[in-house]
């Protein structure tokens, strides 16, 4: 199973690929979501992790664009809050096609635990 | 007959004499008195039966002196003869005073013959103005008199007239003239303030200062003026006055002249403008915060985050159970800093309270329950409705009463009792009341009482700046925002929140909540109405249609979208034919096909003249952008969206 994981913050990365890894998955990072895509092409996630705020909304048009292309791709986006907060943005996402939102800071467990959740069974 | 008791007042010796001598082989008991003041005394220490009286004289003069025994309930009906020297030159002061019997002073011989046919007519009981002033035959006016007549009634009128209080004391420091204005300060009648000596009408703050003055000046000691300034005003009942005393020589001796000056009203203007200063200072200072707030709460939770997520790694992977602990420390000092985190992202203006209608007694009440579970402290919820139905954010109001009711065990020390009163108010009347800025409009006013020791009124000011604690610092971490989130939520919710000072000691709260914001039934009712609003989003870009739709939803609105410009048309035509028309149409400017721009504008403008439309594009400075309104839109909002942006559109178009 892979995980692709998107967020222009490398130490947000860093942490999301161990726990990711620890969880015995294999992980792609990209910084956008313009890599990002370009990543899947080359190797297909089964499951993305991407920040929702990141500069121009780039986390909602990934999602859009994602599901668009690929429907049976999960996807758990996260939001620590912007210019609105997440409480505007996190129901848009889900609305977009993110099977999961989850907000800053969040447990590691948890995020596993959704991970886990909608590989297996959703 | 008794003895009769006769007081001669003039100010000439030679005049008192004559008349004593013809008095006293009338078989009267004779005493003479210099002037107003001195007769004041003589009458004070025993009543005569008559008085004759001089008009011209110094201190209190002759006309002051008749008033003073007309108006004196004790004094009225002695016996009132005047003996004017200006009878010619001022025929109505001598009449107006009301007298028993008026003489003109002319030859003595004459004189004579009126003070004895006053006496007479006393004898034998003729009270009552006669209208006559006897001795007149022979007498010729002088012009010089009654120029000088005339002067001093003009000056008489200015004095009276004029907004400053003014009085004149003699050497003694007692008062001999005071004008209208000075009546009103002192809250006497004329006749009680008139030779009363200044220090029993003064505060007793002042007397200190006036009797050593009046002493040095006594001794002829050179002394500048007494004044009692701005900064340290007389309090004369209610209002606060100035009071300026000069002395001026006279001869040998000297007379004081005193301005009183009423500063009640610039005080209270001047307090008001220092409190309404305070007031924006605090505005200003919490929207600088909340601007903060907005960007640190982001990072800081970003931070937290990565923090967080290796400290719960590093847990699960060690082996070390000591350095297990050390990290399981580390993730409750994580926990605490997320929640104040997540508190002052409360400050932030892009925080957005999430509303719904929510019980507001049921909710205080199960939040002191909890708050107050392991204390001593009983709580008491007064209200004559049975509950209000209020449309806030359930979790920013419970953080109010939770905060309020955190302080107030804290002040307590755990025993005690606290009360909450609920009802509706006026926001006008109660900014008049409490003299602080309320909302204005219909309130929910919320009074929240501790039995505590209260707040020091000198920090009354200071109560909702961040990190202001009565407390002492550091004794719980994250405490210092308590107040300051309560004021932020309220000022979210369109309300305030103010500390009164309690007399009786304790704490006291007072929370108002507009009342547009409340939803009892019928206001239910009406609010959904408002909130059917209809608004159309033509964008064909899902990542801008639907956060706009989240927001427009978040301020009540029924959002339809549509995804190009045939659709819209299409669908705005169908719901103006059944009665549905929108209330506003968002229209992105840059749709595929290069259809959108005005041209979709006037397609819709001719199905109804009437549609609101807003022009949407990421370009401000295209030509419609600029210039929308010749273009067939109301407004233009740029892309990418705020929600106060938004805000603003719902406010003022639906």
């Amino acid at each position: 199973m892979r995980i692709l994981v998107i967020d222009d913050d490398d130490q947000m990365r860093t942490l999301l690929r161990q726990v990711m890894e620890w969880a015995g998955y294999e992980v792609m990072e990209a910084e956008n979501g313009r890599e990002g895509m370009q990543k899947h092409l080359k190797q297909p996630a089964d499951l993305v992790i991407t920040d929702l705020i990141m500069p121009e909304q780039e986390g909602l048009e990934t999602i859009t664009s994602l599901k668009k292309a690929y429907p049976a791709i999960k996807i758990i986006a996260i939001s620590g809050g912007g210019r609105i907060g997440p409480e505007a943005y996190l129901p848009a996402a889900q609305e977009l096609g993110a099977d999961k939102v989850f907000t800053k800071p969040f447990d590691v467990h948890e995020l596993a635990e959704a991970v886990r959740e909608l590989l297996h069974h959703g | 007959m008794d003895e009769i008791h006769a007081l001669v007042v003039d100010n000439s010796p030679v005049i008192r004499k004559i008349l004593s001598y013809i008095l006293e082989a009338e078989g009267c008991r004779v005493e003479t008195a210099g002037n107003g003041l001195e007769a004041l005394d003589c009458i004070g220490r025993q009543r005569p039966d008559i008085i004759f009286i001089d008009l011209i004289m110094p201190k209190i003069d002759g006309e002051k002196l008749g008033y003073i025994v007309r108006n004196t309930p004790e004094l009225e009906d002695i016996f009132l003869v005047i003996l004017s020297g200006v009878a010619l030159e001022d025929y109505e002061i001598t009449l107006r005073i009301g007298a028993d019997v008026c003489i003109a002073k002319g030859p003595m011989v004459t004189m004579k013959e009126h003070v004895v046919a006053a006496l007479d007519r006393f004898r034998r009981n003729q009270r009552g103005q006669t209208g006559v002033i006897h001795g007149l035959e022979g007498l010729h006016a002088r012009e010089v008199t009654s120029e000088l007549l005339v002067s001093k009634k003009h000056r008489e009128v200015i004095l009276q007239r004029m907004a400053e209080g003014v009085i004149e004391l003699d050497n003694k420091g007692r008062v001999v003239m005071v004008n209208e204005a000075a009546v009103g300060l002192f809250g006497l009648p004329e006749v009680k303030i008139l030779s009363s000596p200044l220090v029993q009408l003064l505060p007793a703050q002042a007397n200190e200062r006036f009797i050593t003055w009046l002493d040095r000046l006594e001794r002829g000691d050179a002394c500048g003026p007494l004044f009692f300034s701005y900064d340290d005003p007389l309090q004369l009942g209610t209002q606060q006055v100035t009071l300026n005393l000069v002395s001026v020589a006279e001869g040998s001796t000297f007379f004081v002249i005193g301005i009183l000056q009423n500063v009640t009203r610039r005080k209270v203007l001047e307090q008001r403008q220092r409190r309404l200063e305070g007031e924006l200072q605090r505005i200003r200072k919490l929207e600088a915060m909340s601007l903060m707030a907005g960007g640190i709460s982001h990072d800081f939770n970003n931070l937290l985050t990565i923090i967080r997520g290796n400290v719960e790694m590093a847990r699960y992977v060690c082996q070390q159970e000591n350095i297990g602990q050390m990290l399981e420390e580390a993730n409750k000092a994580i926990s605490l800093a997320t929640q104040l985190i997540h508190q002052f992202s409360t400050f932030s203006n892009n925080y957005v309270p999430q509303k719904s209608q929510v019980y507001l007694l049921a909710l205080i009440a199960e939040v002191l329950d909890q708050e107050l579970a392991h204390t001593d402290i009983c709580f008491e919820l007064h209200c004559k409705e049975n509950d209000f139905i209020v449309n806030v954010d359930p979790h920013l109001v419970q953080q109010v009463f939770v905060n309020l009711a955190s302080n107030a065990v804290d002040a307590m020390a755990g025993v005690g009792r606290i009360d909450v009163h609920v009802d509706r108010v006026n926001g006008n009347e109660e900014s008049v009341r409490i003299g602080q800025l309320v909302p204005k409009g219909e309130l929910i006013r919320l009074v929240f009482t501790d039995s505590g020791p209260g707040i020091p009124l000198k920090s009354l000011d200071q109560v909702f700046d961040p990190y202001f604690s009565t407390k002492q610092k550091g004794a719980q971490k994250g405490m210092g925002l308590g107040l300051t989130i309560v004021h932020a939520i309220a000022k979210k919710h369109g309300g305030s929140v103010h500390i009164l000072p309690v007399r009786e000691g304790g704490c006291r709260v007072v929370l108002y909540f507009p009342l547009h914001e409340i939803a009892d039934a019928e206001h239910r009712l009406a609010h959904r109405q408002k909130q059917g609003r209809r608004v159309l989003i033509i964008d064909d870009e899902a990542i801008v249609r639907i956060p706009t739709k989240k927001m427009f939803e978040h301020f009540g609105c029924l959002v339809t979208e549509a995804l190009n410009v045939e659709e819209a048309v299409t669908l705005y035509r169908s719901e103006l034919e059944a009665g549905r028309p929108f209330d506003l149409v968002l229209l992105d400017l840059h749709m595929p096909r290069g259809v959108g721009k005005a041209d979709v504008a006037g397609e819709i403008l001719a199905v109804d003249p009437k549609a609101a439309l807003v022009a949407v594009s990421g370009d401000r400075n295209s030509m419609v952008m600029r210039r929308y309104g010749d273009y067939g839109f109301v407004f233009a909002m740029e892309k990418p969206f705020t929600i106060e942006t938004i805000e603003e559109v719902v406010n003022r178009f639906l």
